[in-house]
């Protein structure tokens, strides 16, 4: 078989496979009273903290006289974190623990046995969860930035280049992640990664400060390193459109995906060799 | 309860502490770790706020001094409640897995006995973090560790119950698990933040539903500004939101030994 | 003179289970107008057991008896009908009672898993308000009788499951309860360490008198402690009495298991009907009534190459459907 059958075989047995598990969720947990309140829940935490953000930059802002401060308004500001933490949000659960058990119960290892990537099969997987957390954080999330703050201007240009950012944060976000998850190949407990990654993007991921807020020396460093380029930098050109922005993110975003896509496959492949040599 | 029985809840309280932690430190690297791993894990918490406070220097009197005080105590009350009564946080589970007979069975209150079967290692961090930090949090003075220490109380104890309020809600609405757990951090969301920005229908959601108010705002400002009159309001508070958790819990449990709950287990 | 330690009269106990329907609308509609029904766990049971006694409570699953024992220990409280257990109203006095009572269950371990026995057994001590002096002279009495001393310092998560089944029954028993309720106390041991414990129960009994309550699937259990057996079924009482006549009465069949190294070519005993058959494996459905186990063992020992032999009663549905037949006719 060729290159181009073997992978749309792939695709097809993947589609197949996620349609599947789709329908079963749909079936059992869409419909269920359980999911329902946990919409609820999470949909009650998302508005608390969109609330306390607006509260937080609007009292701010006025401590310090200004209505903008480097080219952002507060509405811009809250409606800039609603979005990070909605494209954030979706991402759970948290892949590396995902990885990480199957490295530990051999499932990994199985895996090379399969007519199919394994990284991919988890790439599809990863999306497919994200799709619907994804609509109901923005939904909740919207609806919320908006009676607090109101409206702020999109531009269709800024929403399409946005999204391009965001589709490639996620892809950058689902890489870091499963090679946190692989070290488990070396380490007993990968929990200490997971952390230090999840601060680095509550920090320097403007989840909590945007990064335009940082003291200027402060925001090159943050703009250069993987967390910002993950859901900030998205959530910023989406917000505030600026052309040259774009270009230089984009730059970090696909410089940063190459470097964790080449350093994934080579300790996903040393991982597979360390496992057949040692019996797992 | 006669003092001696106080007396003796509060030595078998240190008891089942002890041992829990030594039964965590069988795994040596993985007790390490988890203190090891909060203590930083506050630290990049704390390194935020450093960030905000060098675009924003003050908000309404609020400075960053006051943010690493807010931190130490808040970190501080919640330490003392994962430590002493990590249990407390899984009643909603035991309930719906029918364990709470494990504890109806023995001769002892069974609030107090499930809340202390479960220490939280990594709170262990979040207590030596709490420490570390007081000492940045301005001038250190023999009647603020004082008052830091009198506030920690009170301020645990209106944690404590809502944790328990929250997670008893099982009894009655069956899986509330889930959401307990997101109220939980939905309350603990408020004390990261200057207190001094909070205003309106958000401030009045702390007063109530979710006390942020008495746990953080009030206990902080104690700390800065001790007023005996609001010393009072929080003591009275914290008292009367602790006997509504245990009648909560108890209510509860006369429920659940009927038998009648949804998932019981026979 | 013994007097009762267990008395229960007209006992009932009704469960109210709220119907949910699946999906977001049943949920909704049961939260505002919720549908119950009814299940009767336990129907009308009155029984009585005298200090000392070791009884044997049996039945299927579902039958009601963890629901009976958790009334008696305090952990539901009836529906109707009186229970008084040591002088005590159980789910009104259950702290009091707890203090005399002890229980084990087989699948719901009280040792902390990572620390050692004795650990555990100080915690207990400390629980129970047990005086330091008079704990240690039982816990070294019971460390004796049970042979643990080398175990008491090893974490529990290293013991076997003997070992860890014997040290969960002295946790039982040191504060001196008068009443041991035992659940499954020898599931998953192999034959030696269940007589072991067997023993161990037995002398407990004789030397302190203390009260067992037994459920237990396992025949061998019922039969060597248990000289009254109490049947429930569909929450009723279907049959309390020695144990003795229960086995003279319904047991009237065994299955013997024979393992071979050499394949069986025809098995002929009188009374014997082949239930099952494998190539190295044969199980035989024995009439007790028209033969003994002892001449079929003989028999088999004589004519083929026996590796192992298993022993098992009929299954608890088989006497239970026996005493309702009886009943009728």
């Amino acid at each position: 078989m060729n290159q181009e059958k073997q992978y749309l075989s792939v695709f097809h047995y993947l589609k197949s496979k996620i349609l599947k598990y789709f329908e079963i969720v749909k079936v059992h947990y869409f419909s269920s009273w359980a999911y329902f309140t946990n919409v609820i829940g999470s949909g009650f935490t998302v508005v608390i903290r969109i609330w306390i953000f607006t509260q937080l930059y609007t009292i701010s802002y006025q401590a310090s006289g200004a209505t903008i401060i480097n080219g952002q308004s507060v509405a811009m500001v809250v409606w800039g974190l609603m979005l990070v933490q909605s494209f954030h949000g979706a991402t759970r659960p948290n892949v590396s623990r995902l990885i990480e058990d199957d490295v530990k119960n051999g499932t990994l290892a199985y895996s090379i046995s399969r007519p199919y990537s394994y990284i991919l099969f988890q790439l599809f997987a990863f999306i497919g969860r994200i799709i619907p957390k994804l609509f109901s954080n923005l939904l909740i999330g919207i609806i919320a930035a908006f009676i607090l703050v109101g409206p702020v201007f999109f531009s269709v240009k800024s929403i399409l280049l946005g999204l391009i950012l965001l589709i490639l944060g996620y892809l950058l976000d689902f890489l870091i992640s499963m090679i946190i998850g692989l070290v488990a190949f070396w380490i007993e407990d990968v929990s200490a990664l997971v952390w230090i990654y999840q601060k680095g993007q509550m920090i320097f991921g403007g989840a909590i400060v945007p990064i335009a807020l940082f003291p200027d020396y402060l925001q090159n460093v943050a703009n250069y390193l993987p967390f910002s380029q993950l859901y900030y930098g998205a959530a910023r050109l989406m917000v505030n459109f600026e052309m040259s922005l774009f270009k230089q993110f984009l730059l970090i975003q696909l410089a940063w995906i190459l470097i964790f896509a080449l350093l994934s496959t080579y300790l996903f492949k040393k991982g597979i060799k360390n496992v057949s040599v040692n019996g797992g | 309860m006669s003092q001696s029985t106080v007396a003796k809840y509060f030595s078998l309280t240190w008891e089942m502490t002890k041992i829990n932690i030594l039964s965590a430190m069988e795994y040596r690297f993985s007790f390490w770790m988890l203190v090891f791993g909060m203590i930083v894990n506050d630290i990049g918490l704390l390194f935020i706020w450093v960030i905000f406070f060098q675009r924003f220097p003050e908000i309404n009197g609020w400075q960053f001094q006051d943010t690493v005080l807010l931190f130490s105590l808040s970190t501080m009350a919640f330490a003392l409640v994962m430590v002493f009564g990590g249990g407390a946080f899984e009643i909603s589970r035991k309930i719906r897995q029918g364990e709470l007979d494990y504890y109806l069975s023995f001769p002892k209150n069974i609030l107090w006995h499930c809340s202390i079967s479960k220490t939280d290692i990594s709170a262990i961090g979040d207590f030596l973090f709490s420490i570390i930090i007081f000492f940045f949090s301005g001038d250190i003075s023999l009647s603020k560790i004082g008052l830091f220490l009198l506030m920690v109380l009170p301020s645990a104890a209106i944690l404590f119950s809502f944790i328990v309020i929250t997670q008893s809600l099982a009894f009655w609405v069956g899986d509330f698990e889930d959401g307990a757990y997101n109220l939980f951090h939905a309350l603990l969301g408020f004390s990261l933040y200057p207190q001094s920005v909070f205003h309106g229908l958000l401030k009045l959601l702390m007063f109530t539903l979710l006390p942020a108010f008495f746990i953080v705002t009030l206990p902080v400002e104690l700390v800065k500004n001790f007023s005996l009159l609001n010393f009072a309001l929080l003591v009275t508070v914290a008292i009367g939101i602790t006997i509504l958790a245990v009648k909560i819990f108890f209510a509860g449990l006369k429920k659940y030994e009927s038998g009648n709950l949804i998932n019981v287990k026979s | 003179m013994s007097h009762k330690v267990i008395e229960i009269q007209n006992l009932h106990k009704e469960f109210s289970l709220k119907q949910k329907d699946s999906g977001l609308w049943g949920g909704l509609k049961s939260a505002l107008k919720p549908k119950f029904k009814k299940i009767k766990a336990v129907d009308d049971i009155s029984l009585s057991v005298n200090e000392g006694e070791i009884v044997a409570f049996i039945g299927p699953n579902g039958a009601g008896k963890s629901t009976a024992i958790k009334m008696m220990t305090g952990i539901l409280y009836p529906s109707k009908g009186l229970i008084n257990v040591l002088g005590f109203n159980p789910g009104a006095d259950r702290q009091k009672l707890a203090y005399h009572i002890g229980s084990v269950f087989g699948q719901k371990p009280q040792l902390w898993y990572h620390l050692p026995p004795l650990d555990t057994y100080n915690l207990f001590a400390r629980i129970y308000e047990l005086d330091q002096k008079a704990y240690q002279e039982r816990l070294n009495f019971l460390v004796e009788k049970f042979q643990i001393q080398d175990l008491l310092k090893t974490p529990v998560r290293k013991l076997s499951l003997g070992q860890r089944m014997r040290c969960e029954i002295v946790a039982s028993l040191l504060h001196k309860p008068k009443i041991i309720f035992l659940d499954e106390p020898t599931i998953g041991l192999d034959i030696i360490a269940k007589q072991h414990i067997r023993e161990l129960i037995k002398y407990l009994n004789e030397k302190e008198n203390v009260t067992i309550f037994l459920t237990s699937h396992d025949a061998g259990d019922i039969e060597s402690l248990a000289k009254r057996t109490i049947v429930i079924n569909f929450g009723k009482v279907i049959f309390d009495d020695s144990t003795e006549i229960l086995k003279k009465n319904y047991i009237k069949s065994k299955i013997i298991e024979l393992i071979v190294s050499k394949p069986i070519e025809n098995f002929d005993f009188p009374g014997g009907k082949i239930i099952e058959k494998s190539k190295y494996n044969i199980k035989i459905e024995l009439d007790t009534t028209s033969n003994s186990i002892d001449k079929l063992l003989s028999y088999a020992m004589e004519n083929f190459a026996i590796k192992d032999i298993n022993i098992f009663d009929p299954p608890m549905e088989e006497i239970i459907a026996d005493i309702y037949r009886q009943k009728q006719s």
